[in-house]
């Protein structure tokens, strides 16, 4: 009985007086919130915001190519996406527009936490690298959607409107153009965010929205730097021992252990590969059309394949039936299955020079230095150079936008420029993809997110 | 293999034996005896126990005896062979019977719905008349049989009202999907708590391959956590339903709880069992797919369709011969043997249970399977005058074989999915023995997958607990009871180079631990008293504490420079490949309980409980959430009014409040975890992000339920049944309220919204037939349920449910049940160029499907999606019956469905091919489209991704309306002509899963690969076995 009563006792007294400190919640595998406010916190963020940024997915990779009829798909679970964004029958619930969107705000997410604590005194290139990665994430965001809802700071609602399409592009403006005066031009670990990369995608931000001076200017800007030139084969411009030439300013990297699928994608499964290479049924052609408006002595058609010879021995001709494969990836030897190191550009040196040479155009017309800069790019490909006198600004923009779909072919630039020039729906109908319509210039805000967000409203059309 | 022989060999013994017992007593041939002595036992006819105190009255004489504590009783009388006895036993039937040889055995079967039967509640046990709330009380007798019920909850599977039971992967030791009355919540766990000899333990799933480490296929099917315990220790399993019942277990008992109670010892009785079970498994049911000839055809019909060549030419098609059919090739007859050796006895001062299990269960599917070895110890005891102890161990050690398959597709994919998939004009081997592979699919050849990866789990469990109780004073006493759940376990996977994810990374090595603890601290005191005036009074108070931790390490490496040692010598990886992962978690319960049962001239009972439970997951401001519950009971049956017909009448009612805190840890908190990885050059940085937004004002979700029921029994309690109706409402629910994800999160977990279950459950059993040589008892269950979500606030539509290749199927919204299946309706296929230039898909061809356009604006998109069905069945019901004759019996279980879809995936894999080179279902290409077959159900098949729509549409849902023979089992007990040594000796024959009658097109309907989720697809299924099985019991 007395044993009974003790027990009582003590296991009242243990119940009341640690009722709370026994439901306090340690974390183990978690930090803390206090973690966000240390150097090394804001740091390791940042690192997480650049890994975001690194569209290494092919949700990214391939929605240019697959609208603009670059490329078109057969085969492969893929297909099933592919399909809707070649048609034009693409909607709302299309994966790949959701997988950006999510993927680009979580990069914004970080850059908000780091900008709400770090130190402005201290940490200057902390918040100018944050700065480019939230201005790049909303430039890609932009070039999809239009104006867009901006989240500025972890403490903002939930529940953000769209802003207008003035407001967009100046918030990604000054998000750039902070970080260009921070930046330095180079950086000791190869991917960081440079003054250069900064100028770059302020000045095709400019292209893009057609403010012809201000993209003339900071063109000129980064040809200043004299950081960058260019590569001098280009068929040897992608290759992975290749990765980091001065060309390149900014890629998305790749590495085998956590790499893109691309060429898995592109090839078909019995095309001659190594037992650590997977290839998927998926295949991604280049149309005849395209192959064939190339000079025929263009180095820069080298890196399509037009024929092979299959696992089985068998020859098989793939221009002239639309199958042509883009080659400028290679496989690499070292991947692991899927999963390849290549890096992809996302903007090159030939880029900024090519998109002066269209902003100086649209200002005064051609004049030499158009033509020269045209020139320097074309020339390490052709022999035969553009002369001045053959053309007015209208067919000097014409070759310029025919230069650009030779030399960034598979480099997810040609659905941008067929926008900017006008083109995209008009060649979409070219095409015979009737049910492509003028709203098709944007992509429809993810259905998920419409669902989530009462304030949002869906682009035109959709 | 060493185990295997042992097995065998101890089966042999075990048959030997049996015929040696036969035998040996088929030489005794009956003598006569014309005088003097009759000597006899008396034994329950279930149990086959003797039973003391029996009273055995010859005919036309006064003279009557007791039997003895053995169960024996003697005559000495001048009387001659043969004799009349009457025999009577309070609790049992009493019988009269003539009796011709000495000595004799008689047996006495228990009175149905006897009225002093004691059931197990929360916290204690209660006479059963006096129970206030709704429990299904199962005894060994009820539960299922076939050798390879090896899970508690197979045991149940059908046999009680209000209790769904699916098996979501028939893998040996495969997943179960648990629901009691529904399903209550949407993202907190709704599988019922399992409280075993009064420890509730956490029944959260094991090690899966959820993310496909080792690079294999997503599993999201855990192996089921409670087959550590071995379902041969199981003496009762009460499911708790209605919140009387349930509330004093709070916030863990919204979706029920099952309470399970092993066997003790009885004083005075020792017992020696030996049973074993040994059966073989086989493919219940084939899906059929085309076979090499038909393949050829339509692959080549395909072909020239979309305006190709015929792929095969007649030259290719007799070089293929008969090709291979790979579903036989990755499935094998299975064995599958069960051991059990349990000895019990004591005194009155101490008595014991102890056990010893082995079961060893091969999988129908080549290189997969389970054993378990199980023991335990159950102690009862007395100390000083008013003290009692128990002590409750029991361990095991499980060795798990696991299936490769799951949620994904391609080279990822293990060999069931392979199989469906897989060319079958290819051979198994090239020439030199080395598998082939086909340079057409990113599939592995599936039995390369059989034999390249191994995936192997050994876990070990005790639950153990004592408990001290003490009887203060007349009627008050105090318990004490301290309890542990320890588990471990490590899974090795490795890929070797036979696979296509395995060669390209020179084999790769996964292996993962996971470490639970639990420990459990309770004090309870317990007031009974009958008062004067037929009052009786029964309080129950407590505190219970329990803490909960978890821990987990798991590492890959790759590059290996040979397959021959697997997971054995991680070193000789390359480091460079390594990956490695860790995590921690504590969470905590505490809590105050109270019962007060009153019952008034054994006609009027009052229940009222309160649990206050506090729990470490929740916001700083909500720790604490209390669940009260009252109920009353009425005893028709004592009251004079009611006619004598009734031997029992009870009307029920009660109302409570349970809770659900089954969400995980920290989701009130906001804190970092590893972010985006930065690849630079050839190096990879991880970083850091938020782990969620924390929800400081996280709090219970808490279901509100209201029962009605009836007990009633007549025909001198030969038909007895209860019926109940309920309504459960869940509110505050637990959800993952979708962001934007423009904050960069994708929900927040919240308490948002509401839902209700509302369903009737009936359960009716009778002795039909109750002669004393042919016996029938028949039992049948039916449960119906509806279930709505009826707010949803701010939430407004959430899609999940989604599958690999497949995206999300499901949908939870206002006004229908959750997790109904959304997508688009089709209502035909195009026939004419018209028809499509008139319709809203306009740049469609003949043969594709016609999708309903829900809002008519002429086009076809996400608008025109819409419910189109839901997982739920109308009803489920369950039929159970027991026929004897003579010393032979047969018990035989129907169980299944009506109603409630499924959406098919492998139907989808059939309609949207990703490769023109994979197999397909022959339903789907039978009756497809072409230009001849114009009224076809199917679509063409040619163009699969320019349907439009989306993958989840009617075409991939089917009805799972199903009716089971789930088993059925010929037992036939031996007579045995003297009580020795050999107590009684039982041998059987049984069969599970004999037939199936279904529409479904899968291995099984209820199949489900998104595991514990709410939300059901099939796909990639490991197959149904059926599973014939010989057996023997014999007790000492």
């Amino acid at each position: 009985m007395k044993i009974s009563k003790y027990i009582l006792l003590a296991l009242l007294i243990f119940a009341t007086s640690s009722c709370n400190s026994l439901l306090q919640e340690d974390l183990y595998s978690e930090l803390d919130d206090n973690y966000a406010n240390s150097p090394q916190g804001l740091q390791s963020l940042l690192t997480s915001a650049y890994g975001n940024a690194q569209l290494r997915n092919y949700e990214y990779f391939f929605t240019s190519g697959m609208t603009s009829g670059e490329n078109w798909n057969e085969y492969g679970a893929i297909e099933a996406n592919f399909t809707p964004l070649c048609n034009f029958t693409w909607d709302s619930n299309h994966p790949y527009f959701s997988g950006i969107w999510t993927r680009l705000y979580s990069v914004i997410r970080d850059v908000n936490i780091i900008l709400k604590n770090a130190d402005p005194d201290n940490d200057a290139q902390l918040i100018a690298e944050a700065k480019f990665l939230r201005g790049i994430s909303y430039y890609w965001l932009h070039d999809w959607f239009g104006r867009l809802p901006l989240y500025k700071s972890p403490d903002d609602d939930y529940y953000q409107s769209r802003v207008t399409e003035e407001q967009t592009v100046a918030f990604i403006e000054q998000d750039l153009r902070e970080a260009t005066e921070i930046l330095p031009v180079k950086q000791s670990v190869y991917g960081k965010a440079t003054k250069g990369a900064a100028l770059s995608f302020l000045a095709k931000l400019y292209l893009n929205t057609k403010r012809w001076q201000e993209c003339a200017d900071i063109t000129g800007e980064i040809i200043e730097l004299q950081e960058y030139s260019l590569f001098s084969d280009y068929t040897k411009l992608f290759l992975i021992e290749n990765e980091g030439n001065a060309e390149l300013i900014w890629t998305i990297q790749s590495t085998p252990q956590l790499g893109n699928p691309f060429v898995a994608n592109t090839f078909p499964t019995d095309y001659p590969h190594l037992p650590n290479q997977t290839i998927y049924a998926s295949q991604v052609y280049l149309f005849d059309d395209f192959v064939n408006s190339f000079a025929a002595n263009d180095k820069r058609r080298e890196l399509i394949i037009t024929s092979y010879t299959n696992t089985n021995g068998v020859f098989v001709q793939l221009l002239g039936n639309n199958r042509s494969y883009p080659g400028k990836y290679e496989f690499d030897k070292d991947a692991i299955g899927a999963s390849y190191g290549n890096d992809v550009p996302v903007l090159r040196y030939a880029d900024v020079l090519i998109s002066r040479a269209e902003a100086l155009n649209e200002l005064n017309g051609p004049n030499a230095e158009s033509i020269d800069l045209l020139n320097q790019v074309r020339q390490r490909a052709l022999p035969e150079l553009l002369q001045l006198g053959d053309f007015s600004k209208e067919t000097l923009r014409e070759q310029i936008f025919k230069e650009r779909t030779w030399e960034f072919w598979y480099e997810q630039a040609r659905r941008s420029d067929q926008v900017r020039q006008g083109t995209f729906i008009s060649e979409a109908n070219r095409r015979g993809k009737t049910a492509a319509k003028a709203h098709h210039v944007l992509f429809p805000i993810p259905q998920t997110e419409i669902d989530a967000n009462p304030n949002l409203e869906q682009n035109d059309g959709y | 293999m060493k185990y295997i022989r042992v097995l065998r060999y101890s089966f042999l013994s075990a048959i030997v034996f049996f015929f040696f017992i036969v035998e040996t007593y088929g030489q005794v041939s009956p003598t006569p005896i014309i005088n003097a002595t009759l000597t006899g036992s008396v034994i329950d006819g279930v149990s086959k126990d003797p039973l003391e105190g029996v009273t055995i009255q010859l005919d036309a004489v006064t003279h009557s005896v007791k039997t003895d504590r053995d169960g024996r009783f003697q005559f000495v009388t001048g009387q001659k062979l043969p004799f009349t006895l009457s025999i009577s036993y309070i609790g049992y039937e009493s019988k009269t019977v003539v009796v011709n040889t000495s000595p004799t055995i008689i047996e006495l079967f228990p009175v149905s719905a006897d009225i002093d039967e004691v059931i197990v509640v929360g916290y204690g046990v209660q006479k059963k008349r006096d129970v206030t709330g709704s429990v299904s009380s199962l005894k060994e007798a009820d539960f299922n049989r076939g050798a390879a019920v090896t899970s508690v909850d197979q045991l149940l599977q059908g046999g009680a009202a209000g209790v769904n039971i699916q098996q979501s992967s028939s893998e040996p030791g495969g997943g179960v999907n648990v629901r009691i009355r529904g399903n209550n919540s949407i993202n907190a766990g709704s599988s019922p708590l399992y409280v075993i000899d009064g420890l509730p333990i956490d029944n959260s799933t094991n090690l899966t391959s959820s993310s496909g480490e080792g690079g294999i296929a997503n599993n999201l099917v855990a192996k089921n956590p409670i087959n550590s315990i071995n379902p041969s220790d199981i003496a009762s399993i009460e499911v708790l339903k209605d919140a009387s019942a349930t509330a004093i277990y709070g916030s863990r008992a919204a979706n029920g709880v099952i309470l399970i109670t092993t066997k003790r010892g009885t004083a005075g009785q020792k017992r020696l069992n030996y049973g074993v079970n040994v059966g073989v498994q086989s493919l219940a049911n084939r899906i059929d797919i085309l076979n090499t000839a038909e393949y050829i055809d339509v692959v080549n019909q395909l072909s020239v369709e979309r305006g190709g060549d015929p792929v095969f030419d007649s030259e290719a098609i007799a070089a293929i011969g008969s090709g291979t059919d790979w579903q036989s090739a990755i499935l094998q007859k299975a064995a599958v043997h069960d051991h059990n050796l349990s000895l019990s006895g004591g005194s009155e001062s101490l008595s014991y249970f102890t056990s010893l299990n082995v079961t060893s269960q091969d999988g129908i599917v080549r290189n997969t399977g389970m054993d378990r070895y199980a023991g335990r110890v159950n102690l009862d005891g007395t100390f000083a005058a008013k003290g009692k102890f128990g002590i409750n161990i029991t361990t095991s050690r499980i060795i798990d074989n696991n299936a490769v398959d799951g949620n994904s597709i391609n080279e990822s994919a293990g060999p069931i999915n392979a199989a469906l998939l897989y060319d079958p004009t290819e051979s198994i081997y090239n020439p030199d023995g080395s598998f082939t592979r086909s340079s057409f699919l990113t599939i592995n050849n599936p039995l390369s997958l059989v034999h390249g990866i191994q995936n192997e789990s050994s876990s070990n469990r005790t639950l153990g607990n004592v408990f001290f109780e003490y009887e203060i004073a007349n009627g008050l006493k105090a318990k004490v009871n301290l309890g542990t759940d320890l588990f471990s376990q490590r899974r090795d996977i490795f890929n070797s180079r036979l696979t296509i994810r395995g060669a390209a990374q020179n084999g790769i090595a996964n292996i993962a631990t996971l470490e639970k603890q639990d420990i459990l601290g309770e004090y309870t005191m317990n007031y009974n008293k009958e008062f004067s005036g037929g009052n009786t009074l029964d309080v129950l108070g407590g505190i219970t504490y329990q803490n909960f931790q978890i821990k987990r390490f798991g590492g890959s490496i790759g590059n290996f420079p040979s397959d021959n040692l697997a997971t054995n010598n991680l070193n000789l990886g390359d480091i460079a490949t390594a990956s490695l992962s860790s995590g921690k978690a504590e969470n905590t319960l505490l809590s105050y309980l109270g019962r007060v049962n009153y019952t008034h001239n054994d006609k009027y009972i009052l229940t009222g409980t309160l649990r206050a439970d506090g729990s470490s997951r929740f916001g700083m401001d909500n720790k604490f959430g209390y669940f009260p519950s009252v109920a009353a009971g009425w005893l028709l049956s004592n009251e004079s009014f009611i006619p004598q017909f009734f031997n029992n009448l009870k009307l029920r009612g009660s109302y409570g409040v349970t809770g659900n805190q089954d969400i995980g840890n920290y989701n009130s908190l906001q804190t970092f975890t590893t972010g985006g990885t930065f690849v630079s050059g050839n190096t990879l940085v991880v970083g850091t992000s938020p782990s969620r937004i924390g929800n400081r004002d996280l709090k219970w979700e808490s279901t509100a339920q209201s029962n009605i029921g009836v007990d009633a029994s007549f025909f001198q309690n030969r038909i007895s049944l209860t019926a109940d109706y309920f309504v459960k409402s869940t509110k505050d629910m637990l959800i993952e309220l979708p962001l934007p994800a423009g904050t960069g999160y994708r929900s927040i977990l919240s308490n948002i919204g509401s839902m209700r279950n509302s369903g009737i459950e009936l359960y009716l059993s009778g002795d039909i037939i109750q002669k004393s040589k042919f016996r029938w008892t028949s039992s049948l269950n039916f449960t119906h349920i509806k279930n709505r979500v009826t707010d949803l606030g701010d939430a407004r539509r959430i899609h999940t449910g989604s599958a690999a290749n497949i995206g999300n199927v499901a949908i939870i919204t206002e006004g229908e049940p959750a997790f109904s299946y959304y997508g688009y309706k089709v209502i035909g296929i195009f026939n004419d160029l018209d028809q499509i230039a008139n319709s809203a898909q306009p740049s469609s061809r003949p043969g594709y499907p016609i999708f309903e356009d829900v809002d008519n604006d002429g086009r076809i998109n996400s608008d025109d999606q819409q419910i189109i069905g839901d997982p739920y069945p109308d009803f489920t019901y369950g039929w159970r019956n027991e026929v004897a004759y003579g010393d032979f019996s047969l018990n035989f279980l129907f169980q299944g469905q009506y109603g409630g879809e499924v959406l098919n995936g492998n139907i989808l894999e059939s309609l949207y091919p990703s490769n023109y080179r994979r197999n397909m279902l022959r339903i789907t290409v039978e009756d497809r489209w072409t230009v001849d077959n114009p009224d076809a159900k199917w679509p063409s098949a040619t163009e699969p991704t320019s349907y439009g729509g989306g993958k989840s549409n009617t075409l991939a849902l089917q009805d799972a309306s199903y009716l089971r023979l789930k088993y059925i089992q010929l037992n036939y007990n031996l007579p045995l002509r003297s009580t020795k040594s050999v107590r009684g000796i039982q041998v059987f024959l049984s069969a599970q899963n004999l037939f199936t009658i279904s529409n479904y097109v899968g291995y099984d309907p209820e199949a489900n690969a998104l595991g514990g989720s709410s939300a059901r697809i099939d796909l990639n299924t490991y197959p149904l076995a059926r599973v014939w099985s010989a057996g023997l019991n014999v007790s000492f």
